[in-house]
């Protein structure tokens, strides 16, 4: 079994809001290996960017963390806050739940772990040049000054593929494209030499031909500099090239997770059949584009049985009734719907499924 | 529907678009020609910055056109034209923005900005405004109590029906959708493409659909011109271009489109364009039909080159 480097448990985060308590993380568990890229994929509002704001203390000040704990496998103890840290049979380990200040915060946020936010346009400073930005990150976590810190900013910017970094360094990021500018962001996040690299939809706002070039270079870097991946995206089309595995959340909820040929060949929940369907992609010209019905349930009250099922048009009467355990489909692949369970009636996935399976399930020699 | 039934209701020719003045002036469109037919969905794709927009708001007259002509069912739409054909033409040709956060106006109820096109013509009482909005949200899978409330009290995907009724109530015949699904979620995605398909059978409209994204192309559009820095260097059947692309710049767009498939993820490689692939320094590149309905831009060579692949 390959190496924990973070491990939520039980995770629980609501928010307060005008008096009203929101669930927007529903008891999520979840394993993150080192050197993996792991994606996350999900509808707006299913709580995927709130679960990773956990990791890097960035939750909204309205939300907080009543149950469950984050244990991040790297962090070294620190001696003044012996209770935020412990120890199990995977290692000491940093527990992100219980920490509250922001100095605590700083151990961790950047060197340990990094984020690339979603819009290249308004996570840089338009006020300093491209070259202070990234040569702050490296003086602040790599302690390295001045010409020191400027050769290593070059050698980053090369390594995001920014064309003449040398009149590159001087430049705002007005003078930069869209792409280029993400290329940026992610290079201020290498500078930062962090363990885990979240990205929170790093290419939505880009074009298609520079959002391929994009994936490649988050993939070619992971190599480089050892990186364990986190990408979060609403869309699955994106995901094939770059995951390792991929978990779908709903609701609060990751409703299953598997190794990406999984999820793609042999999908289990109705709501990841659900998601791959209405891909443009896949849909037949002409014909109605497969779209889910209704909308996402309200977090606000509790609920009950399977999330999806209101949506779902073959949800069956316990979906509706009592929450499906995870049901292991293969060591690595996990869904919670009662549709595994022994007795189910047989429930066929849709058409573009089974093609997709069959297509690439011969080809995968299952 | 066979070619010589096909009936043009826009006719772009030579169109340019310049912006700026004098020293600083910058041509977005350097003359682009193409017809759209009644009835179809033309797709117009690109990479930011080509230009694509620029043209769907030329047609409409938000930007003013600096040559060329654009002539719409017979009558010639830009430049200087009469009041009467101006509010023909407003209209007739009504378009839906890219971004639903943006493109709506905060302050104003929902009755309000659906309506808003009404109040130019004359003669629409109160209540026949109440009543074209009241059908103009159903047609869009909305409820029309929510015709007193705010946009900010919607959701992406349904401000994006707002967006669309807005264009809808004016009962226009060519609708021009800036990128009208980029911003929305993937399953919202569907949803408005399914709703646009829909109008679109019911009423006969003719779109011109524009994108940076040729997955959605070809499940949507009929035809589809490919454009690159304010030219166009491809156009074909939906069908024919994804199964022939010529052009290095159309490969290199399709080569991008990310697949739901891993292992064909994995072999696939990603063709990046590079302008100066093309000598155009003695041989200048010419607009060609190479082969019905394909139309390609190239030189003399290039296309000697195209007719090859096209055989093989």
């Amino acid at each position: 079994m390959q190496e924990k480097i973070l491990s939520i448990e039980n995770l629980s985060v609501r928010f307060s809001l005008r008096g009203r308590i929101l669930h927007a993380i529903r008891q999520v568990s979840l394993d993150v290996y080192k050197g993996e890229t792991l994606v996350i994929v999900g509808e707006s509002g299913c709580g995927k960017s709130v679960l990773n704001k956990n990791l890097i203390g960035l939750l909204d000040s309205n939300g907080f963390i009543d149950n469950g704990s984050i244990k991040y496998y790297g962090a070294k103890p620190d001696a003044k806050n012996p209770d935020l840290y412990g120890e199990d049979e995977k290692g000491t380990y940093a527990d992100l739940a219980k920490f509250k200040k922001e100095k605590d915060w700083l151990k961790i946020r950047g060197q340990e772990i990094c984020m690339i936010l979603q819009d290249p346009m308004t996570s840089l400073n338009p006020l300093k040049t491209i070259g202070a930005q990234i040569a702050e990150a490296i003086s602040l976590h790599q302690g390295k000054k001045g010409k020191e810190a400027k050769e290593a900013a070059l050698q980053i910017m090369r390594d995001v593929r920014i064309d003449d970094p040398e009149r590159r360094y001087k430049q705002y990021p007005h003078e930069f494209s869209g792409g280029m500018r993400q290329r940026v962001v992610i290079a201020i996040a290498i500078a930062c030499n962090p363990k885990i690299l979240i990205c929170d939809e790093p290419t939505t706002a880009l074009d298609v031909t520079i959002q391929a070039q994009v994936l490649s270079l988050i993939r070619e870097l992971k190599e480089k500099y050892k990186l364990t991946v986190i990408f979060i995206t609403h869309d699955l089309g994106v995901v094939a090239n770059i995951a390792d595995r991929v978990a779908v959340m709903y609701a609060g909820d990751i409703i299953e997770i598997g190794m990406v040929e999984e999820i793609f060949y042999q999908p289990k929940h109705p709501y990841t059949w659900a998601l791959l369907s209405s891909l443009p992609q896949l849909g037949v010209k002409g014909e109605d584009l497969f779209s889910i019905k209704g909308t996402p349930p309200n977090l606000f009250a509790e609920v009950k049985g399977d999330a999806f099922a209101p949506r779902n048009p073959q949800a069956l009467k316990i979906d509706f009734e009592e929450l499906p355990p995870y049901f292991t489909v293969s060591p690595t692949h996990k869904a919670r719907t009662w549709l595994l369970d022994e007795r189910a009636p047989k429930v066929e996935p849709p058409e573009v499924i089974r093609s997709l399976n069959s297509e690439g399930g011969a080809a995968n020699g299952k | 529907m066979a070619s010589n039934e096909k009936q043009v209701l826009l006719h772009v020719e030579d169109l340019k678009v310049t912006f700026g003045k004098k020293k600083h002036e910058f041509t977005a469109v350097k003359g682009v020609s193409f017809d759209i037919y009644k009835g179809e969905t033309f797709g117009l794709v690109g990479e930011s910055g080509s230009g694509k927009t620029t043209i769907g708001r030329a047609i409409i007259r938000i930007h003013p056109t600096a040559g060329g002509k654009v002539i719409y069912d017979g009558k010639q739409i830009n430049g200087s034209i009469s009041k009467e054909l101006d509010k023909e033409v407003t209209r007739k040709l009504q378009m839906i923005f890219q971004d639903p956060m943006a493109s709506l106006n905060e302050r104003a109820k929902v009755d309000y900005i659906v309506s808003e096109g009404l109040y130019n013509i004359p003669g629409i009482t109160p209540q026949q405004r109440r009543e074209k909005v009241a059908k103009a949200l159903a047609d869009v899978g909305l409820l029309p109590e929510f015709a007193s409330r705010f946009p900010h009290e919607f959701s992406g995907g349904q401000r994006q029906r707002i967006g669309i009724a807005r264009a809808l109530i004016m009962e226009p015949e060519f609708i021009i959708a800036d990128e009208p699904i980029s911003a929305l979620d993937v399953s919202i995605r569907a949803q408005v493409l399914n709703l646009l398909a829909k109008l679109q059978k019911e009423r006969n409209l003719t779109y011109l659909f524009i994108s940076h994204d040729l997955s959605v192309m070809r499940f949507i559009c009929d035809r589809i011109a490919v454009i690159h820095k304010g030219l166009l260097v491809e156009m074909a059947d939906s069908e024919q271009l994804f199964a022939h692309p010529l052009h290095p710049y159309t490969r290199a767009l399709l080569s991008a489109i990310p697949q739901p498939d891993p292992l064909k993820e994995r072999k696939k490689v990603l063709e990046v364009y590079d302008p100066s692939c093309h000598d155009y320094s003695v041989d200048k590149p010419v607009w060609t039909e190479i082969e019905p309905g394909h139309f390609i831009l190239g030189n003399q060579k290039e296309l000697t080159e195209y007719r090859e692949k096209l055989k093989a």
